[in-house]
């Protein structure tokens, strides 16, 4: 028999319907998993140990345990960012998915590492602490949302949540050998969400199976008007139809992508796969989209700038981490602003500055904005001839800590493939398909039309079913 | 990036840094300059500015809050005057 925290969402579902097991014992087996392995893997940053269990809801994620990445705002419980600046932050009010999935009974273990201020891919730029990968602690578990993706990988949670605003939510869900899905930007409510590039940041969703994904996105995709960037949209079941299978479906492989120095055993994957879809029955082709090629740059471009105006906030006057000594307005702005953040989130500020600058805006931040449009035209034009397009996930899999690249553009590129879908508001979701030679995880990464997430979770429940891998 | 354009962009940032970590910064600031320089390949000619709309949503007319509404919506007060930190001295 299953041990409580290997059963995926919907086996605890039905074991609470048929009540072989009670919210509360799966609770324990959790916390007990936690408290035995986590010092291995360092997921958590904050853990709950006040859990309540809810009275009875209807909502098929009661008493379902799950995480949520530390920068998602959780009123009474320390919300830290990986940051110095926030490290004794309590939020005063609540991300509205967490309240959602309060109100649904779910229970959450606790608050999970990430990159500083959600900036990098490695989960190494934390301030707090390192996250392994738990298929093999040597190696990184990827980032932003490394521990989100390490508790689900490492059965220390059913689900996570994490944030995505270049891939921060599929590249370590395929470092990690889950499924992560980054929702179409607006679907899931970003009030909460501590900001990183407003235009760009989405929550999504850690999951260790495809159906669990569409449970988990069915309960948090709805309309909230404290966000004025949330989507009018009528909740719905995503699990509907999931089981249909991609007899039909037009996929498009993205070309580009598999010709731009990529490791071979990651183009490989992507070739595997589309092979794997055309037997099942969808048509399969390459597409060209060369303004992609520019995405990198764009992003670049946009999410510092953004940064720049979004950590602006961290003044140590109105929270947060402050030096408290007798100084200047604008030297206690420097002093906490200069020992609060770490290398990379200045990196990003600096650049920000740069690019928004009076001499240099025209030239770098008005560019990108026009290569944003040309990026979405190019989108809008090739999703009038295919439903799902495939592309890798990252250039490599996990690498090992301690070993990312020293330049920061190498370190950047990582993210040419994941950033595309942020850039053009897209839903996409990254699926485990195989394992290198160094026996890690590879991902495949899916990509849909704008509130199409039915179609992305079809085509990956198909592949994974059909695929059957051990990943995690 | 020379000294002087990293020194004003630390400044816009309200960043200060210890001279022996300026070089480092320096050298990631022109790699990340000359990688945002690419993007002046492509060719943007067909695509606008970002424009606003041009037809804004109605205005829709609603009364102010009165004054003790406000007051009561502070985070502190005394009554009469919203209370915040003093910043300056």
């Amino acid at each position: 028999m299953k041990k409580l925290t290997h059963l995926s969402v919907k086996e605890l579902c039905h074991g609470y319907s048929n009540k072989e097991f009670s919210p509360s014992e799966v609770a324990k087996a959790y916390l007990d998993k936690i408290h035995q392995d986590d010092g291995k893997i360092g997921a958590y940053i904050t853990v709950n140990e006040n859990i309540s269990i809810k009275e009875q809801s209807k909502s098929l994620l009661f008493g379902i345990p799950y995480c949520a990445k530390d920068n998602i705002l959780t009123k009474g419980l320390r919300t830290t960012c990986a940051s110095k600046m926030l490290e004794n932050f309590i939020p005063p009010y609540s991300a509205s998915v967490y309240e959602k999935l309060e109100s649904c009974g779910a229970i959450l273990l606790g608050k999970t590492n990430m990159d500083e201020f959600a900036m990098g891919s490695t989960t190494e730029n934390s301030a707090i602490k390192v996250t392994k990968n738990p298929l093999n602690t040597l190696y990184s578990p990827g980032g932003s949302s490394g521990g989100s993706a390490a508790s689900v990988a490492g059965f220390e949670a059913a689900f996570s949540l994490g944030s995505d605003t270049g891939g921060s939510v599929c590249q370590p869900a395929s470092f990690c050998g889950v499924v992560g899905l980054k929702p179409t930007y607006g679907l899931v409510s970003r009030y909460g969400l501590v900001g990183f590039a407003p235009s760009l940041d989405q929550i999504g969703v850690i999951t260790r199976n495809v159906y669990d994904s569409a449970l988990v996105l069915s309960e948090i995709a709805f309309h909230d008007k404290k966000d004025s960037t949330s989507a009018l949209i009528k909740e719905k079941d995503y699990t509907k139809g999931i089981e249909k299978g991609v007899c039909g479906l037009r996929i498009g492989v993205i070309s580009d992508f598999l010709s731009d120095g990529a490791n071979t055993e990651i183009t490989n994957a992507v070739k595997s796969a589309a092979v794997l879809f055309e037997k099942l029955g969808a048509s399969v082709e390459e597409v060209s989209i060369p303004v992609l090629k520019h995405a990198c740059s764009a992003y670049l471009i946009l999410s510092s700038s953004e940064a720049y105006s979004t950590l602006s906030r961290y003044d140590g006057l109105r929270f947060g981490y402050s030096q408290d000594t007798d100084i200047s307005l604008d030297e206690l702005y420097t002093l906490t602003r200069s020992s609060g953040f770490g290398a990379e989130v200045k990196r990003r500020l600096l650049s920000g500055s740069v690019f928004l600058s009076q001499e240099y805006f025209e030239k770098y931040y008005r560019t990108a904005e026009r290569v944003r449009f040309s990026i979405i035209d190019s989108y809008n034009k090739i999703f009038e001839k295919y439903d799902i397009l495939l592309s890798p996930v990252s250039p490599n899999a996990a690498g090992k800590l301690g070993s990312s690249p020293k330049n920061t553009i190498e370190r950047l590129l990582g993210d040419r493939y994941t950033c595309c879908a942020n850039l053009a508001y897209l839903p996409s979701m990254a699926v485990p398909f195989t394992k290198t030679s160094d026996n890690l995880p590879v991902g495949v990464l899916m990509t849909a039309p704008k509130f199409c997430e039915d179609t992305l979770l079809c085509a990956g429940f198909a592949l994974e079913c059909e695929n059957r891998g051990d990943f995690v | 990036m020379t000294k002087e354009d990293f020194d004003k962009a630390a400044k816009l940032s309200h960043l200060s840094f210890e001279e022996g970590e300026k070089e480092s910064f320096i050298k990631d600031m022109t790699d990340i300059l000359a990688f945002a320089d690419t993007l002046c390949e492509f060719d943007v000619s067909e695509h606008e500015r970002m424009k606003m709309p041009k037809t804004p949503l109605d205005d829709d007319e609603k009364s102010s809050q009165s004054y003790s509404e406000l007051i009561c919506q502070s985070k502190k007060s005394d009554g009469t005057y919203i209370i915040v930190p003093c910043a300056i001295d």
